[in-house]
């Protein structure tokens, strides 16, 4: 456990959140909320949220990673190897470090919209429901992304790679998504949706759906992650 | 009851294959606790190869390592509580200042000596304020050198630490690892091609070369077991094949490494014969058996 | 004590240390009973190899001339200053043996050799 916390630790402060490279990029999308708000004042305000939304998924997105980018340079490779801490726990302790950004993730979302809001509607009364219906989905695709994508960096030690690998999964799911539009009769498909938005409007249902089908990928991503990194020579 | 010495480092039959070819064979060696060993080579014989494995870094084919009595792939986390490493280049995050670098390393270990950490940054004149990239490198391997001592490690591993650090920094190291063996319970294991470091201090030399152990025990027995000597050019067409193990030739005579039981082969009258320091072992035996066709 | 390590005389490093404990024994600089300084303590001092000193210490143990004590440490016997003592009169006997030998040759009163030896004697001091 102890070595599961010193290198979660490790990689905090390797990607350095709070420092200055990293403060820059993270401040931007509460600028454009600012700025974009500003701008509309009068006009609906609600296609800010997308944007803010959408930048500050895509910074805190990048956050994670850096902490593999370190690991491809020779330097960085050895101090893995010399810290007393196992391959195992220093995959556990980086999957850690994603519950911390999907954290300040919402709280940047939560504050830019805030600001978004106050400027465009004087008050926060809209606040509550904004949230509610932008952050789960929010966080939820950010940590899925992110639990495909770290087997994903531990197997291949190239962004490029990566990223190709990533696409070809999503291609992948593509394919398997339009097969079964394709092949699912109409009135099966229109049943299965109308269940979907049903469960889905239950939140004690959307939120368990939601962690269960987090935990399912964590079921698969971990593992596989453990095993990449063990079976690689550093 | 005879006690047997308790080892720091064990590494029996470990053998590493390499797709480009290149092998670690079959190497075998003990560091008894409380001294220092000098792990030598030319470059790419395979040393860091052999530390590389000692860290877990990558996996053996063959053979077992043990550190401080335990299994290094099977303890790996209490192996590397106990043991300080110091590599030729930093492996901190470059923007981190001295400080930072403190308050990361203090949370890896679970003992942390923050007296002796300061102690050592004073000694060495590290300002706590100063980023890691704007340390000379001579500077960022005694930052890791500090880290190394700070955490009641009894194995300190150094790879290459003195390449690109002055006659100065490197007496001040040598002095430190003499300091650091000195409760007959702490060890060092010292990889360099710079052996000058060696001559004097190490306790115990393991020589790879090639991939293979060529040589491992006490320093001064290595040393014995060979002696230089030189002779004219006329004598060359008449040296019996196993005379010598390498030598030099230059257009004046020639400086011949020769095993000493293998000295008597040689007309005592017509040569000089002098002792052999470790680079002179390194050098000759790297050069390999003089043929006909090289004169 | 004194203990000057010459890293270009030639001789080995151990040898150096031998000769120069057993001179001290001799003088009387170091006494009966008294310790050596630590092994691991003058290694460091004098940047050598622990080796080297525990080899230097074992031999002049062997000798008779000190004792190594587990635990404690490296002590002076008190018989290593008469064994010092006898061995340097075996090997005075046999370089006066020599010179005997050579004097008889050419032709060299005793009472020559005498003189000379007293000369020797006088210029040492």
């Amino acid at each position: 456990m102890r070595a599961v916390l010193s290198s979660f630790r490790l990689d905090m402060a390797r990607i350095g959140v709070l420092s200055g490279g990293n403060l820059v990029p993270l401040l931007i999308p509460i600028l454009f909320a600012v700025i974009f708000s500003l701008a509309s004042k009068g006009s609906s305000a609600d296609f800010g949220t997308g944007g803010v939304v959408g930048s500050t998924f895509g910074v805190c997105s990048i956050l994670p990673m850096t902490a593999f980018t370190y690991e491809w340079q020779e330097g960085h490779r050895r101090m893995n190897g010399m810290i007393p801490v196992g391959r195992a726990h220093q995959v556990v302790g980086r999957y850690l470090t994603l519950p911390v950004f999907a954290a300040l993730m919402s709280a940047e979302i939560a504050v830019a919209l805030g600001l978004n809001v106050l400027i465009s509607y004087g008050d926060l009364s809209r606040m509550p429901a904004m949230l509610s219906a932008a952050l789960p989905g929010c966080v939820w695709g950010y940590l899925a992304l992110q639990l495909v994508m770290f087997p994903m960096l531990y197997r291949w030690t190239n962004v490029r790679k990566a990223t190709m690998a990533f696409c070809g999964l999503f291609l992948v799911v593509f394919a398997v998504l339009m097969a079964v539009l394709t092949l699912v009769p109409e009135p099966t498909l229109d049943m299965m949706a109308q269940w979907c938005v049903d469960a889905l409007a239950t939140p004690a249902v959307g939120v368990g759906l939601g962690l269960g089908s987090l935990a399912l990928v964590v079921a698969i991503s971990l593992p596989v992650a453990i095993r990449t990194y063990r079976g690689k020579e550093l | 009851m005879t006690t047997t010495l308790p080892m720091a480092l064990s590494v029996t039959g470990t053998t590493k294959h390499y797709n480009s070819g290149f092998t670690l064979d079959d190497i075998t060696f003990d560091l008894p606790a409380g001294y220092i060993m000098g792990l030598i080579g030319p470059n790419g014989a395979g040393k860091s190869t052999l530390i590389k494995l000692i860290l877990n870094m990558i996996r053996r084919d063959a053979g077992r390592i043990q550190v401080l009595g335990l299994d290094a792939v099977g303890y790996e986390e209490a192996v590397k509580e106990q043991l300080g490493v110091v590599f030729d280049t930093s492996y901190f995050v470059d923007t981190w200042s001295v400080n930072k670098v403190e308050r990361v390393m203090r949370g890896m270990y679970r003992t942390w000596h923050a007296d002796l950490f300061d102690g050592y940054l004073r000694r060495f004149g590290l300002d706590r304020g100063k980023k890691v990239k704007e340390l000379s490198r001579g500077m960022q391997m005694k930052l890791m050198l500090a880290v190394a001592l700070s955490h009641d490690a009894r194995l300190l591993i150094l790879d290459e630490p003195t390449s690109g650090l002055d006659v100065l920094a490197r007496d001040e190291l040598m002095d430190i690892l003499a300091a650091y063996i000195e409760d007959g319970e702490r060890s060092v294991l010292f990889s360099t091609h710079i052996t000058a470091d060696l001559e004097r201090a190490a306790d115990f030399i393991t020589y790879i070369t090639r991939g293979e152990l060529y040589f491992t025990g006490p320093k001064d027995e290595f040393e014995d077991s060979f002696r230089i000597v030189k002779a004219g050019l006329d004598l060359l067409d008449r040296l019996p094949a196993k005379a010598c193990v390498g030598m030099h030739r230059y257009s004046t005579g020639f400086d011949a490494l020769v095993r000493t039981e293998n000295l008597p082969l040689w007309p005592a009258d017509q040569i000089v014969v002098e002792p052999a320091s470790i680079d002179d072992i390194i050098r000759l035996t790297n050069v390999g058996r003089p043929s006909p066709e090289e004169v | 004590m004194k203990l000057i390590i010459s890293s270009v005389s030639g001789e080995p490093i151990y040898e150096q240390i031998k000769d120069q404990i057993r001179a001290a024994v001799l003088s009387g600089e170091l006494a009966a009973g008294e310790a050596l300084p630590s092994l691991r303590k003058l290694a460091k001092e004098l940047r050598i190899s622990v080796l080297t000193v525990t080899r230097a210490y074992n031999e002049l143990a062997d000798e008779g001339i000190v004792e190594n004590i587990q635990g404690k440490g490296t002590f002076v016997m008190s018989q290593g200053t008469e064994l010092m003592k006898r061995r340097a009169r075996t090997r005075i006997k046999r370089i006066f043996d020599e010179t005997c030998t050579a004097a008889k040759a050419a032709d060299i009163p005793l009472l020559d050799l005498m003189t000379m030896l007293e000369e020797s004697y006088k210029d040492q001091s």
